[in-house]
């Protein structure tokens, strides 16, 4: 009798398990691959919905992720993972009879969130999938009314930019008192200032009091006593890991599976995760955190991957985190460790105001960096971060060009 | 695909000019200093593995990557 061929399943078929299945095979994997998916799409370029797709520049076919080796997988599309026995080596997708697997790839990704006290209604969107997106769309057509925007992260400015830019009225109501907090205040004023400029209705430290939905639009009272009625309301406030099938696995899932330095989550042998739902330590002695931004999802579907047959040679995965955002053709990009907590020097221009190069330190040292109009600058300052998987550390002020 | 030759095409309407690909291929692709994107379309042999990692991490997935 012939061996039994080895079975690895990739659950969740977005962007960081596309990149594990296709590392797999790279790698030379040649079981079988299984693919499932809650979505009915081949992976796609999620980033696109909140700008080109909304726009109508990017059809829903040009959003399709390409792989760049064949992958010969069994994808099971709109059909959710559902229960883990890692004990049994067991994973039901769908309502199937549960499949044996002798690796598992969780890349389930996150939900929008959804605060307690927004009320269920047609014209309370959330922005996360192609059908998000598309009955949005549907929406926006529907009227002139303001469209309001609930939060002050990432998803939340990149559609104030596309709605303003495609002429609509946008009200941005933000809880907190700065837009992109993570970048620090002076770049969250500089974005507020942009978006004001452009004609966004900006309101910081504000919230939604009291929704008052209804067939011709919604109510909005807000703290501070305004009253608005928006056509449509978009809440994006941040993404949830989707763990709820991980549950009484014995995976630790506290905001994203857990995960050890090596993408193996923890309890759980022959067993890895990836993308938005992993929450792991970035490097030696930090907590563990979740990073839901697109290139994360890339790197560590493949880092999963590789550690994943790697067995006991795995390698940590230290990375450099980067992202970007374009708002109004502004391009800003970030690398390394940011935030509000770091010290925040202007290496090049005022990039508050306009092109340039922000630094974040930590006891003099640089550790991140973000640049506005600046992609040249980005390269040069990235190669000056400590990289950290070869423990390398540079001071701010050290000549930097060797 | 490896051992293929790679050919590499950007799309101009989609490339918004990040230049993520030149920090992950810097044989391949190059931001010039008037802004705009300089590539091989045929990456050396020692380059391939770059190529395709910049296609997988571009920012727009502007770039296109082909075994011929």
């Amino acid at each position: 009798m012939s061996p039994r061929r080895e079975r690895i399943v990739v659950a969740g078929a977005g962007l960081a398990g596309l990149r594990a299945a296709e590392q797999l095979r790279e790698l030379g994997f040649a079981g079988e691959l299984v693919i499932a998916g809650a979505e009915r799409h081949r992976p796609y370029h999620r980033p696109a919905l909140s700008k080109q797709f909304l726009a109508g520049n990017l059809g829903r076919h040009e959003l399709t992720l390409a792989s760049y080796v064949d992958l010969d997988a069994d994808w099971r599309l709109g059909r959710a993972v559902r229960r883990l026995d890692p004990r049994r080596r067991l994973v039901q997708i769908g309502r199937g009879k549960p499949i044996r697997y002798d690796g598992l790839v969780v890349a389930t990704g996150a939900r929008a969130r959804m605060p307690s006290g927004v009320p269920h209604h047609p014209r309370v969107r959330v922005l996360r999938t192609l059908e998000d997106a598309e009955a949005l769309q549907r929406l926006l057509l529907a009227d002139d009314l303001p469209c309001a925007i609930v939060g002050g992260g990432f998803t939340a400015t990149e559609l104030a930019s596309t709605l303003a830019e495609m002429g609509r009225d946008v009200v941005l109501l933000s809880r907190s008192r700065s837009l992109l907090g993570v970048l620090g205040p002076e770049l969250g004023e500089g974005v507020a200032e942009l978006h004001r400029r452009h004609g966004v209705q900006v309101r910081l430290g504000t919230q939604v009091r009291h929704w008052v939905p209804g067939d011709r639009g919604v109510g909005l009272y807000l703290t501070g006593g305004q009253f608005m009625v928006a056509g449509q309301v978009v809440v994006a406030a941040g993404g949830e890991p989707e763990t709820s099938w991980l549950a009484g696995s014995g995976a630790d899932v506290r905001d994203g599976v857990l995960c050890d330095s090596t993408c193996h989550v923890v309890g759980l042998p022959g067993v890895v995760a990836a993308g938005d739902v992993a929450r792991w330590p970035l490097r030696r002695g930090l907590p563990p955190r979740r990073v839901e931004h697109w290139l994360n999802a890339v790197e560590m579907g493949r880092a999963a991957a590789r550690n994943l047959l790697a067995g006991r040679s795995a390698a940590p995965f230290e990375p450099v985190p980067r992202f970007w955002s374009e708002q109004y053709g502004q391009r800003f990009q970030a690398a390394g460790d940011i935030g509000p907590g770091y010290h925040r020097i202007p290496l090049e221009g005022d990039p508050a105001n306009g092109p340039g190069v922000l630094a974040y330190t930590d006891r003099g040292e640089l550790v991140g960096l973000v640049t506005r109009e600046r992609p040249r600058a980005m390269l040069r300052w990235t190669a000056a971060l400590p990289d950290h998987a070869n423990r390398g550390r540079h001071r701010l002020f050290d000549p930097l060009t060797a | 695909m490896s051992r293929d030759a790679l050919v590499v095409t950007v799309d101009n309407h989609r490339c918004h000019r990040y230049g993520v690909c030149a920090a992950e291929a810097p044989d391949v692709f190059r931001l010039t200093t008037d802004g705009r994107l300089d590539y091989r379309r045929r990456p050396p042999v020692g380059s391939q593995r770059e190529a395709l990692a910049a296609a997988r991490c571009c920012p727009m997935q502007a770039i296109h990557v082909e075994a011929r």
